[in-house]
């Protein structure tokens, strides 16, 4: 029983650290592009960056506050912890600059709306980005 | 309809009002997503900012419009405030945006900071109309918003100046355009501020109607991933300031420069000296409205993150094209470490004037009226002490630690040391007098939060 106890919570561990080491910017398939670099993740989710390259409007979808991929994602491919980002947003939306991306509560929420919105941006764990979406970007591979 | 109606009641209604009004929207919003999933949202921010005051004599302030300054011994008045925005997605290219923004130091009254229509033309081109943040400086339209400011507030040397411009009743265009992963931002503006300028050194302290009129200028800003700079530059076609004293100044020199002509045109005076009389009443004719000015705001500002490092600076010109108000230069340079959610932080700011002191030299006895002679002399005792406490000079030093301690929440502890070149250049200080003790040191703990 014991034993069983600690290979659970070793398998959760694994999984935990797996998962974390694999969060991947997925888009819609009609993107037009096919890679993006982790500066541009960064600049498109701090909607810096607004546009594809052919002018469509980027759609970045964020999970809501609270989830560890978000964590992962701001603190990996964007550089800035959690508090920064607040920090960042609170500037822009009180002077009137500009809002945070969508958000969605589960990754796999985030998945599903890439999925069906054109020109939509997000991340998820790597296991959820299936054949349905693009990879853009490969945190794993960073 | 119902835009109409929220703007009047935060023009003229009171924060209750303001609060019920918002209570409803609550309802409506949901997260803080964009207006698209939440076509009305109710945001908000505040500070409960504490600051001792060391000195007795000079009381710290966030802008010279500020009612209540913070004065020796612990006080509210510099960096607490409460602010609640309302976001309206009217159509999906046409917002509504409300703020209103309540100071301690104003004693709480509530004020609006933004009201306007945000229409989006194309994804790079969007105008908002109304009354947008005052975008004068790098820092300007955040520095009374706390939590989104790495200090407890914006380096007071040099920003005190744009924070008496809370905001501009006009327009703006903003135009992205992005080449590589750098993010280039136009952004056009125009308007017109009004607001009360206090003079400290009058007994009671006199509140006088300033404005700045047709105040237009452009910003240029390049955000990569780690550095945003901002270049802008703002003209203005006139500032005035009234009030009953300095009516009642203008009066008094009016009076003297036609006590001069009138001796001028004495026909058995000499040419020389009645053409030198001439001279010096349009000399004395020019000191009217002295306060009056056509100022000019330049910033170039930067703010970089290189992995724990944060760093901000911003260089600044402020030209007021006025003989009392004078030209003056600043610049400011703050550094911060993060070590998880604390930052430490350093900061030293500084403003000096670049033009000399008003000559008031016109204002000089006749030896010719003993009536007319006094007058002078009161006169010219009224303008230097004008031109003195017009000197805005001053230096900071800062030392302080933000703590991220809940998700929206962060604490500041910051001390700082603020002195003028001497004890008769009053700087950014509320005082009733000169010389005065030019060294304050302030010690703030300031709880910041947004919603």
């Amino acid at each position: 029983m014991k034993f069983s106890y600690f290979v659970l919570l070793g398998a959760v561990f694994v999984t935990s650290v797996q998962a974390q080491g694999q969060v991947v910017v997925i888009a819609n398939r009609q993107a037009p592009v096919d890679k993006i670099e982790p500066d541009q993740a960064s600049q498109i989710f701090l909607k810096q960056i607004q546009t594809w390259p052919n002018g469509r409007s980027i759609e970045p979808i964020d999970i809501k506050e609270g989830s560890p991929l978000r964590a992962e994602f701001y603190s990996k491919i964007t550089g800035r912890s959690l508090g920064q980002l607040r920090s960042y947003w609170a500037r822009q939306a009180f002077t009137g600059m500009g809002f945070p991306p969508k958000q969605a509560a589960t990754s796999e929420d985030v998945a599903k709306l890439v999925q069906l919105t054109p020109g939509a941006i997000g991340y998820v764990s790597k296991q959820q980005a299936d054949g349905s979406v693009k990879i853009l970007l490969d945190s794993g591979g960073k | 309809m119902q835009t109409t109606s929220l703007l009047d009641r935060i023009q003229t209604g009171s924060l209750g009002l303001l609060l019920s009004m918002f209570s409803m929207s609550a309802a409506i919003a949901s997260d803080a997503s964009e207006p698209p999933l939440n076509p009305i949202k109710l945001s908000g921010f505040a500070t409960l900012g504490l600051t001792h005051n060391d000195n007795s004599e000079a009381g710290a302030i966030f802008s010279s419009s500020q009612k209540k300054p913070a004065n020796q011994g612990w006080s509210a008045n510099l960096d607490s405030v409460a602010g609640l925005q309302l976001d309206w997605q009217l159509l999906p290219d046409t917002s509504v945006v409300a703020q209103g923004v309540a100071r301690a130091g104003e004693d709480f009254d509530p004020q609006l900071r933004m009201g306007y229509v945000r229409q989006q033309f194309s994804n790079n081109t969007a105008v908002r109309v109304g009354r947008i943040r005052s975008p004068l400086f790098f820092d300007s339209d955040v520095a009374e918003i706390g939590y989104a400011y790495l200090m407890a507030h914006a380096p007071i040397p040099v920003y005190v100046t744009p924070n008496i411009v809370t905001h501009l009743d006009g327009a703006d265009l903003q135009w992205r355009h992005v080449v590589g992963n750098t993010a280039f931002m136009l952004q056009g503006y125009y308007g017109n501020d009004s607001y009360k300028h206090r003079l400290y050194n009058t007994s009671p302290v006199e509140e006088t109607d300033a404005e700045l009129r047709d105040i237009a200028g452009i910003a240029i800003s390049a955000a990569t991933p780690n550095l945003t700079v901002r270049l802008s530059h703002t003209t203005t076609s006139a500032y005035t300031m009234r009030s009953p004293q300095i009516s009642q100044l203008n009066a008094g020199l009016s009076q003297v420069s036609a006590g001069l002509n009138a001796m001028a045109a004495n026909p058995y005076l000499p040419a020389s000296m009645a053409s030198s009389l001439t001279a010096q009443a349009r000399q004395i004719s020019g000191y009217t409205n002295p306060f009056d000015a056509k100022p000019t705001y330049t910033s170039l500002g930067f703010d970089a993150n290189m992995d724990a490092w944060r760093l901000l600076g911003e260089w600044t010109l402020l030209d007021t094209h006025a003989a009392l108000t004078g030209k003056y230069e600043g610049y400011h340079l703050s550094v911060g470490y993060s070590i998880d959610a604390f930052t430490p932080y350093v900061s030293f700011a500084r403003q000096i004037r670049k033009s000399a002191a008003m000559d008031t030299s016109a204002l000089a006895v006749t030896n010719l009226d003993p009536t007319l002679d006094p007058a002078i002399v009161q006169l010219k005792g009224a303008l230097d002490q004008a031109a003195q406490f017009a000197d805005i000079s001053m230096s900071s030093a800062s030392i302080g630690v933000r703590w991220d301690l809940r998700e929206n929440m962060a604490l500041k502890v910051q001390y700082d040391r603020l002195e003028t070149p001497n004890s008769s250049i009053p700087g950014y200080f509320a005082l009733t007098h000169l010389p005065f003790n030019n060294t304050v040191n302030l010690f703030t703990v300031a709880l910041d939060f947004v919603f």
